[in-house]
């Protein structure tokens, strides 16, 4: 089907990339030993080192943690820093789906699904922007890093639920448990602490040290640091004896850096993400020869609400009820304006056009629609007023000042469909979860849908050893490893939610074991 | 009234005396001071307003006589806690060790405020109970409760939540 629109067929897949897993994922001595790369601006090192580990990673979300253990279980001493008051990054207010092709969870509900399918929806969203061989490796691996969650971290998921996000033709995303991303970070922070590590919090990298033959050996930090005080803390120089891995996540909430990579994104637009997801590492990285990709590739998330501050809750109603099981309005004609289940960017940009004329769109869902979220969403949604309740289709249309019969014959159309079992008109780019029914179920729901910026597709070159490669030479850079938000090329243009996820457990953990096989210096 | 909690990492007296040092002239921690004689420690500034009752002698249950919970003149996050610490009768040294002070951890904080207690106690608060936060920030009470400086509202940094905090 999609194999036409992107050109990707499964043997080109393999054929292209097929090469670079073999020599990559799983490093032989001959690439740890890469050439030096021709570093751009080399600094003095440090006369003396306050402290050393083996392996320094720098920042403490989902791919970092990943690195962490996988380094620590190698036998290197490691040290995880932070640079705000806890843990977790952005990763720990995640929306909490992870995209895994093949799941046993897929099994028991009878959904069919492979690595080359979730490759292809991935880079069909991502406009053939993402690198297939890193795609590749993250799709091929996506079962292993969930078996590595239930094996490694004792993480539980509960059977019988799948969260279909737009773009994935399948529903093949796994709901953490307690609905975030801190369902996954608390396990990885439990499983780091059990192994001896504990993330450094308030210690912020001012400087990454590459010498002059090309390695990078270290790291100047503020301890101490009181975001977002740049002088604060106290410096210190931490040697990296094998390898620093760089998982310091994205930059949605650095207006300045944003706008440089795309000057629509200005400061009226919120984000859903921390305070602390600023560009200070993607400036340092690009100084020390770091090639930077695809930095202009910035997600922004349809789902969220003007009636709550950042990510909030709204993103589950509006994807898990109303994407899938009910539909979005556009208020002011009473009529559907977008496939609910295409990818972030089709939605964002359909929402953000309408809101430029002065028109609002909502995520409507019914009872049945809503009945399919986790537990006790919906009772914090009421309550915070980010999600309305409404006895009856006239009390909808009246709140929104939505035309009524339009309103109800989008409703009355959508539902002919579904009853049909005729493929529905607008919401065509995905197979429909098996569950959907008619929306018809009194009372009603709906959230405000306001687009919020929420992700960076760009960042470092990796290659699939996670090697971050040198702008000048396109080799690695020796004794350097990048993961998750802070690489880019895996998700090209847009990213398919719940793929962040992945990405991030599989990347993180190849950094991890790479970095602890680098050779000791000094 | 319990007041939830000191806790965690870079709350020995040295660091809190740095941070004090920043702003303005800093109070001094006197582990001899008497609780309500706030003149041992603010000797520099007066704290209190001019015609404010003398507090030499008085306990935390003294203040809350006038200053009513829930009313507005309640002192709920108005002072930094070890205020009510000190005039509850817990003392630096309690805290802190004797010699040389010590960074407090959680596990002092819940050995007089015990947890599952202190969880049901904000169970009613909307829209979200503090202590039962899904990314697990009440596993360290001084991301909230400070004791040297004014507490926060953690939840705040990515949530409109409204709290006063202790």
């Amino acid at each position: 089907m999609s194999e036409k629109k992107t050109g990707l067929t499964r043997r080109g897949f393999l054929g292209t990339s097929g090469a670079a897993i073999l020599g990559g994922a799983v490093l032989s001595q001959g690439v740890l030993n890469a050439a030096p790369g021709k570093a751009t601006d080399q600094d003095a090192l440090p006369r003396k080192w306050d402290e050393t580990f083996d392996v320094v990673v720098v920042g403490s979300g989902f791919a970092a943690l990943a690195a962490a253990i996988e380094a620590k279980k190698a036998g290197s001493s490691v040290a995880v820093l932070e640079k705000m008051k806890t843990a977790g990054g952005n990763s720990i207010i995640n929306g909490g789906i992870f995209a895994v092709a093949g799941s046993p969870l897929q099994a028991k509900m009878g959904i069919k699904d492979s690595p080359e399918l979730m490759a292809q929806d991935m880079i069909k969203a991502g406009l053939g922007l993402n690198h297939p061989d890193l795609v590749k490796l993250i799709c091929e691996k996506s079962v292993e890093a969930f078996d590595w969650t239930v094996n490694e971290l004792g993480m539980k998921f509960q059977e019988g639920e799948m969260v279909q996000e737009g773009g994935h033709t399948v529903q093949r995303s796994i709901k953490l448990p307690n609905s975030s991303g801190a369902g996954l970070v608390l396990p990885e922070l439990a499983k780091l602490k059990s192994l001896g590590v504990e993330p450094r919090t308030q210690t912020l990298v001012t400087k990454i040290y590459r010498d002059k033959d090309g390695r990078v050996k270290g790291v100047q930090v503020r301890e101490g640091y009181a975001f977002p005080k740049a002088d604060s803390g106290k410096v210190k120089n931490i040697k990296a004896r094998r390898a620093v891995v760089l998982a310091h996540g994205g930059f949605s909430q650095d207006v300045a850096y944003r706008m440089i990579q795309d000057p629509k994104l200005t400061a009226k637009f919120e984000s859903t993400n921390q305070p602390g997801a600023t560009s200070e590492m993607w400036r340092e990285a690009s100084r020390i020869g770091c090639n930077l990709i695809q930095g202009d590739w910035i997600q922004v998330g349809p789902w969220a609400s003007p009636d709550e501050k950042g990510f909030g809750l709204a993103p589950h109603f509006a994807q898990e009820a109303a994407a899938m099981y009910g539909l979005w309005l556009n208020a002011k004609t009473g009529k559907r304006f977008v496939d609910e289940l295409a990818n972030r960017k089709v939605r964002a940009d359909a929402i953000m056009m309408l809101m430029n004329k002065g028109e609002n769109c909502i995520a409507f869902a019914d009872s049945y629609g809503v009945s399919r979220l986790t537990k006790g969403i919906m009772d914090k949604l009421i309550q915070r007023g980010v999600v309305k309740k409404y006895d009856t289709l006239e009390d909808v249309a009246s709140a929104y000042s939505m035309p009524l019969d339009a309103f109800k014959e989008t409703i009355a159309k959508y539902n002919k469909n579904i009853r049909e079992g005729v493929r529905d008109d607008v919401k065509n780019s995905v197979t429909l979860p098996k569950e959907v029914k008619p929306v018809e179920t009194a009372p009603y729901y709906v959230s405000r849908l306001l687009p919020k910026v929420h992700h960076c597709m760009g960042g470092i070159y990796t290659n699939t050893a996670a090697q971050a490669m040198d702008v000048s030479t396109d080799k690695p850079i020796p004794s350097l490893y990048a993961a998750g938000e802070s690489t880019g090329g895996v998700h090209g243009a847009v990213r398919l939610g719940s793929c962040a996820i992945t990405d991030c457990i599989v990347m993180g953990r190849v950094a991890g074991q790479n970095a602890a096989k680098e050779k000791p210096w000094g | 009234m319990k007041f939830p909690s000191i806790a965690n990492k870079l709350v020995s007296l040295a660091c809190a005396l740095m941070v004090g040092a920043c702003l303005l002239a800093a109070p001094k921690r006197l582990a001899t001071a008497k609780p309500g004689q706030c003149k041992a420690c603010h000797s520099d500034k007066p704290v209190l307003p001019k015609d404010h009752t003398d507090t030499k002698g008085l306990s935390l249950a003294d203040c809350q006589g006038c200053h009513e919970k829930g009313s507005k003149t309640s002192l709920v996050g108005k002072l930094p806690l070890m205020h009510a610490h000190q005039m509850k009768g817990v003392t630096c040294t309690q805290c802190h060790g004797k010699g040389k002070p010590e960074a407090v951890d959680k596990a002092k904080c819940v050995s007089c405020h015990e947890q599952k207690a202190l969880t049901e106690k904000t169970s009613k608060l909307k829209p979200q109970n503090p202590h039962e936060s899904p990314h697990g920030y009440q596993e360290d009470c001084n991301l909230c409760h400070h004791q040297h400086t004014k507490s926060e509202n953690f939840c705040a940094t990515c949530h409109a939540f409204d709290f006063s905090t202790p």
